[in-house]
């Protein structure tokens, strides 16, 4: 079980955030190229979505997997879109990003009058708290490095 | 269990084969009095639902009735123009019918095209090493396994979520796809694939996968 | 320094409000409490509206200082500093994270009171609160999201329901939603009471100010980050001699998500 890294975007596609546990490959790209290109696909995935789904979609969160990885978005009503990738089995990561959002953003950044809402988040305060939700749970195991 | 539906691209990235299977029809048929509590507007040329939605009837379901007259983009079959139709308040009491859109085959051939760059995509930011590309994307209502082969012809199958044994499935439509398209000598790859013997055989494979008990075969 | 006054009410207030009063119980609730009673009885009152809130309160009211601070820069402010610990709670255990209530509503008067101080004009003050508040609701909407966990609306009846539980939620009393317009794309939410004007008497002057502008502001802030453009203004104010506060809310129109640039 790991968790590799996570992106926050706000609702103009803008990253806000940027978080690396256990990354193996980066992509060999600046970071803003690769968040601009990690967005373009969710939005493109998004849209295949809408558009393939057979039956009325409730909307909010959808994975993909792949023999490597699986990738998880969790999208909330005002259209923050959270990014997280972990291993093929990880469980309850849905849960986990609600979490993110309810204890680390809307407490640190939503309620945090000196963070504005859409420039990247730059709080010591938001990321610690991040990055001990993520460790503590269950979905996060740290593997011999 | 549910199949919806099957997608073949060739190795280019084409749609060359699509066969809906089991595609449920949304259909939502409703009386209105005046002013309409829905809001419409026009996207691709139909009458999409943009807001307010109730009885079934739901965001981003197309117009396609009124008062049983079918409506085609924003025409009436008689020639009024549907939006004006609703703006008048003589017309009604007024029946809407409401269904959700289907994919046209035009949307098919462009849907398609659309997963080949994501497909390379989810591999190109693949935080591991020696990642594929998507294999399985799931929604809160649907799932779509791809199967891609060594020679680069993607698979794709749109089930329900809890649709079980669908790699096996895969793996049967190739078997199939090797036997009826490629081994008939008047099918040219990358081309379309139009042989009744593979429709038929597909259809089987289909309706046994949806039968409980398939995985364990 | 501008709020002595304001700040020495509020402290006299907190200091006596130890005092457990059975005269609040009979107030409390009353539909639209005599002002002069409720003045007889604000230093014994043991408050309790927002009870369960006050926490949520206290960091909208630093939202709102924060809003403060931009617009009347240069100006220190006495009030926030004494919301940092807890309040007084009477006979209730004191819970660090909440506020009392009324320190709240006091606050915001002495808010208001400022603005027409600096602007001098109501409609000015009236456009500033609204401001205000539209900022207040882009952040809030998370909390509510984040907390009621609502899912999307598809409706505005669903967006209805969801006002009147953050009525609930974040100020603690039940707003009634009524007088659709047949067009299903207008309608009001109705007060009893307004907290945020509990202790007010417009003065002559100001009879065109919007006291609780703020109010409005919110809605309007949190249902655009929600996709929906709404118009949301007071049509009727207790502090006018209205029978209730009613705030009319108008859908405008879907907002579409933002396409990624060089994307599509």
């Amino acid at each position: 079980m790991t968790i590799y890294n996570l992106y926050i975007f706000d609702r103009d596609g803008q990253m806000l955030y940027y978080g690396e546990w256990t990354r193996k490959k980066q992509s060999g790209m600046s970071r803003e190229e690769e968040a601009k290109l990690m967005y373009g696909m969710i939005f493109s995935i998004k849209s295949f979505v809408t558009k393939m789904s057979p039956v009325d979609l409730r909307e909010g969160y959808l994975t993909y997997c792949t023999n490597k990885y699986r990738l998880h978005l969790f999208e909330t009503p005002s259209r923050i879109k959270f990014v997280l990738n972990t291993d093929v089995g990880a469980q309850g990561i849905k849960e986990l990003l609600h979490q993110i959002y309810t204890q680390v953003y809307v407490e640190y950044v939503s309620f945090n009058p000196m963070c504005p809402l859409n420039k990247p988040i730059e709080s010591e305060l938001f990321a610690a708290k991040l990055d001990e939700v993520v460790r503590q749970s269950p979905a996060y195991a740290s593997r011999p490095a | 269990m549910t199949i919806f539906s099957l997608y073949i691209l060739s190795k280019s990235g084409g749609l060359i084969y699509q066969h809906d299977h089991n595609l449920p029809t949304i259909e939502n048929e409703k009386t209105f009095s005046f002013p309409l509590e829905l809001k419409l507007d026009v996207q691709n040329r139909n009458v999409m639902v943009s807001f307010g939605q109730r009885d079934g009837i739901k965001v981003g379901h197309m117009l396609v009735a009124i008062n049983g007259m079918k409506v085609t983009g924003q025409q009436l079959d008689d020639g009024r123009d549907a939006l004006q139709v609703l703006q008048d308040e003589a017309n009604y009491p007024i029946n809407l019918k409401f269904a959700r859109p289907r994919l046209t085959t035009n949307e098919k051939i462009f849907q398609a095209s659309m997963f080949y760059p994501l497909y390379a995509l989810a591999c190109q930011l693949s935080p591991e090493p020696r990642s594929s590309g998507i294999e399985v994307l799931e929604a809160d209502n649907f799932r779509m396994n791809c199967f891609q082969t060594l020679t680069g012809v993607k698979f794709m199958v749109i089930s329900d979520p809890k649709q079980s044994g669908v790699d096996a499935l895969l793996h049967r439509v190739y078997e199939l796809y090797a036997d009826f398209a490629l081994k008939n000598p008047f099918y040219s790859l990358e081309m379309p694939i139009r042989c009744e013997l593979f429709d038929e055989h597909l259809k089987t494979a289909l309706e046994q996968a949806e039968r409980p008990g398939f995985s364990n075969v | 320094m501008p709020h002595v006054e304001i700040s020495i009410t509020c402290y006299a207030t907190l200091s006596t409000c130890e005092a457990p009063g059975d005269s609040g119980a009979v107030h409390g609730g009353s539909v639209y409490p005599d002002i002069e009673v409720v003045r007889g009885h604000v230093l014994a009152r043991n408050y309790s509206l927002l009870k369960e809130n006050q926490r949520k309160v206290l960091k909208v009211w630093c939202l709102i200082w924060q809003d403060f601070q931009v617009c009347c820069s240069g100006m220190s402010l006495l009030l926030t500093p004494t919301t940092l610990n807890p309040s007084p709670q009477g006979l209730r255990p004191a819970d660090p994270k909440k506020v009392s209530g009324e320190l709240f509503t006091l606050t915001y008067g002495s808010l208001v009171a400022q603005l027409l101080k600096d602007y001098e004009n109501v409609d000015d003050v009236n456009r500033q609160l609204e401001r205000m508040g539209y900022n207040i609701g882009m952040r809030l909407i998370e909390d509510f999201l984040a907390r009621a966990n609502p899912g999307r609306c598809y409706d505005l009846r669903d967006t209805a329901d969801k006002i009147q539980q953050a009525f609930k939620l974040y100020l603690g009393v039940s707003p009634s939603i009524g007088s659709w317009n047949p067009g299903g794309d207008e309608f009001s939410v109705v007060l009893e009471t307004n907290p945020l004007a509990e202790f007010v008497e417009l003065p002559d002057h100001c009879l065109g100010l919007r006291y609780s502008n703020i109010l409005a502001g919110i809605i309007r802030g949190a249902c655009e980050m929600v996709q929906m453009e709404v118009m949301a203004w007071f049509i009727a104010d207790q502090l006018k001699g209205d029978n209730v506060t009613e705030i009319r809310i108008k859908f405008v129109k879907r907002l579409e998500d933002a396409i990624p640039a060089g994307e599509d």
